[in-house]
């Protein structure tokens, strides 16, 4: 329970989801194989997605329409990882979810200070962009979506890694949404947030009929995410949480040591 | 929101997840006390509790869907239809390789 809430606060105020903190609390205080911390790590993903884009400022951020059509590459991705993920040997998941901690360290010393994208309200947004209002500037904010191919191809591996490890996939799609293909950074964090529920599922369904949940444990880690997400925005409200970035990098770059020994053992 | 018309899905949207993140945390909630009571109903609970949460992305996408047809959004309407079947594929793939 300390662990589910543990990770969705965190998550929440480091604006990613709880997973890479949350499978390794599994796997190595609980004891859970890899797969099974893994598994309910998933169910934790769609338990914050649900939770947090029923707001509606968050709501009017979400792209529906980008959403649902990279929604395409990230479940086709999670499939492909579902076919990878019983062929593939402890070993290599472990290694795997160590390049992932060291990725999404690394993404996080760089996002410390966000930047926001420069409003241009009166641009065509084309075909999968979008406008919102932006409540911190008072801004209307119009963009286009740039290097589609590089948005489905980004999609599809982090549904891929999503399967794979037990994260949203949101710390890969972010970014590159952002810098590469010029969705703002709070749109792009929104519409992604929403993405992951439909993407977590594909990994969790699969995972949850070969009975690798148990089912005790993903409920206490989902009510832990639900009452720590809730907990986390609140807090995130009032605070940058740029120190709170740095330190969390840290943290991950230790786990995926651990984990790099763990495969090379 | 790009275009207009998506308030009413953005409705659907908040009101289905809302929700059923609400049902899906009493049954998960309940399920555990059953279990810590000793109640053999408890597994089912807990199974009912995530089958719900799980399903909450597969209804989201199904209200796109029908919300796409029905205002005549091709490119919606075959995205969230895409997304479905990979869903049922995988689903039907997982319970075979059991």
């Amino acid at each position: 329970m300390l662990g589910g809430v543990g990770a969705g606060c965190l998550g929440a105020l480091l604006g990613i989801g709880g997973g890479v903190f949350l499978v390794p609390v599994l796997n190595l205080l609980v004891h859970l194989s890899f797969r099974q911390s893994t598994a309910i790590s998933l169910v934790t993903v769609i338990a914050t997605s649900s939770v947090t884009s029923v707001s509606p400022t968050r709501l009017q951020l979400i792209n529906l329409r980008l959403g649902m059509v990279l929604e395409i590459f990230t479940t086709i991705g999670g499939f492909s990882g579902l076919l990878l993920v019983y062929a593939f040997s402890d070993r290599t998941l472990y290694v795997a979810f160590a390049i992932v901690m060291m990725v999404v360290a690394l993404v996080m010393v760089r996002k410390r200070d966000q930047r926001t994208s420069s409003p241009d309200p009166t641009i065509d947004v084309g075909l999968l962009g979008s406008r919102y209002f932006d409540a911190e500037t008072q801004q209307d904010v119009a963009y286009r979506v740039r290097r589609i191919p590089v948005a489905f191809g980004v999609s599809f591996l982090a549904g891929a890694v999503s399967t794979l490890v037990g994260i949203g996939g949101g710390v890969l799609k972010v970014p590159a949404l952002n810098a590469w293909c010029g969705v703002p950074i709070r749109a792009a964090a929104a519409t992604s947030a929403l993405m992951i529920g439909a993407t977590a599922v594909v990994g969790a369904l699969a995972y949850f009929v070969r009975g690798e949940i148990v089912a005790p444990l993903a409920a206490v880690a989902a009510l832990g995410v639900l009452a720590g997400s809730r907990l986390g925005f609140a807090i995130a409200e009032r605070t940058r949480a740029r120190g709170l970035k740095l330190i969390m990098a840290g943290v991950l770059t230790l786990e995926a040591v651990l984990y790099f020994v763990r495969a090379a053992r | 929101m790009s275009g207009e018309g998506f308030e009413r899905l953005q409705g659907q949207i908040e009101t289905l997840l809302g929700g059923g993140v609400i049902v899906s945390a009493i049954a998960l909630a309940g399920g555990l006390l059953l279990r810590f009571a000793g109640i053999p109903v408890a597994e089912w609970v807990l199974d009912a509790g995530l089958i719900a949460l799980m399903a909450l992305p597969c209804a989201r996408i199904a209200f796109s869907f029908a919300d796409a047809v029905r205002r005549r959004d091709r490119l919606l309407a075959f995205a969230t239809a895409m997304v479905l079947c990979v869903m049922a594929v995988s689903l039907v793939y997982s319970l075979h390789a059991r």
